[in-house]
């Protein structure tokens, strides 16, 4: 399993790298293979390539503002591989999130 | 970054008001505000978009404005927990209020935030500073991962 997944909140201060946090931590401890990409306030960190998304069972978008490189996603979001929330779901209920994100796939 | 005089434990305060306003006093004095009852407003438009409770008991207002002169990062752990806000009607015992300006915030301040932010998200990490009984030894957990980025 590989998931994948931008990070992006209102300020880009704090949420978005606790988003990233839980994320990655979560899939660690699942043993899944896992990055997210941060668009902060310092920028976009751990940009995802397009062969990273392709080579993604599933796509979590935890971002509550219009994102840059959207279109990176389409492909997975017409195969119904995209989990949408809000950063604050994701850092609220880590397991709950990857559950959800893996139900995508079966 | 993290600065002593803006780090207390185990606090006597059971409001959101009250620590909002408790906090935001010491950073003026600290002197990273430009204007406090501005930096107030910006903290409490925040939370009105959407709840800073983020669960496990911990909370993290803050305001992005102009009326912070310097980035920081405050904490307060308090005796009793507290219910937040009613929205959420989340449980605190720890609060990080954070004070951002508008316009070109450090990158170094940046990353100490994000740094103490994911770091919130470790059980363990959590336990040991709810755990400090003097401001002084959740200073020094905060200070040490202020330290390791630079």
């Amino acid at each position: 399993m590989k998931i994948v997944g931008v990070a992006a909140c209102i300020t880009g201060v704090a949420h978005t790298y606790m988003a990233q946090e839980a994320m990655e931590q979560e899939c660690k401890k699942r043993g899944i293979e896992c990055k997210c990409e941060t668009q902060g306030g310092m920028g976009i960190e751990n940009e995802l390539e397009q062969d990273e998304v392709d080579a993604a069972d599933v796509v979590i978008l935890a971002v509550a503002i219009g994102i840059e490189g959207e279109d990176r996603f389409e492909e997975k979001k017409d195969a119904g591989r995209v989990l949408n929330l809000n950063p604050a779901e994701l850092i609220r209920d880590p397991a709950a999130t990857i559950d959800k994100a893996i139900a995508l796939v079966k | 970054m993290v600065r002593e005089e803006l780090i207390f434990a185990k606090q006597a305060l059971s409001s959101r008001a009250a620590v909002i306003e408790f906090i935001a006093a010491a950073a003026d004095k600290a002197g990273v505000l430009a204007d406090k009852s501005e930096f107030v407003k910006a903290v409490y438009r925040r939370e009105e978009e959407i709840s800073t409770s983020i669960g496990h008991g911990i909370s993290i207002p803050h305001g992005k404005t102009d009326a912070v002169k310097e980035a920081f990062i405050a904490f307060m752990s308090v005796e009793k927990p507290f219910i937040w806000d009613e929205v959420t009607g989340d449980e605190i015992r720890g609060i990080f209020l954070i004070g951002v300006p508008e316009s070109g915030a450090a990158t170094l301040h940046l990353k100490a935030i994000a740094a103490i932010s994911k770091k919130l998200i470790n059980d363990e990490f959590r336990a040991e500073l709810f755990a400090c009984e003097k401001s002084a030894d959740a200073y020094k957990i905060l200070h040490e991962i202020d330290e390791s980025i630079k």
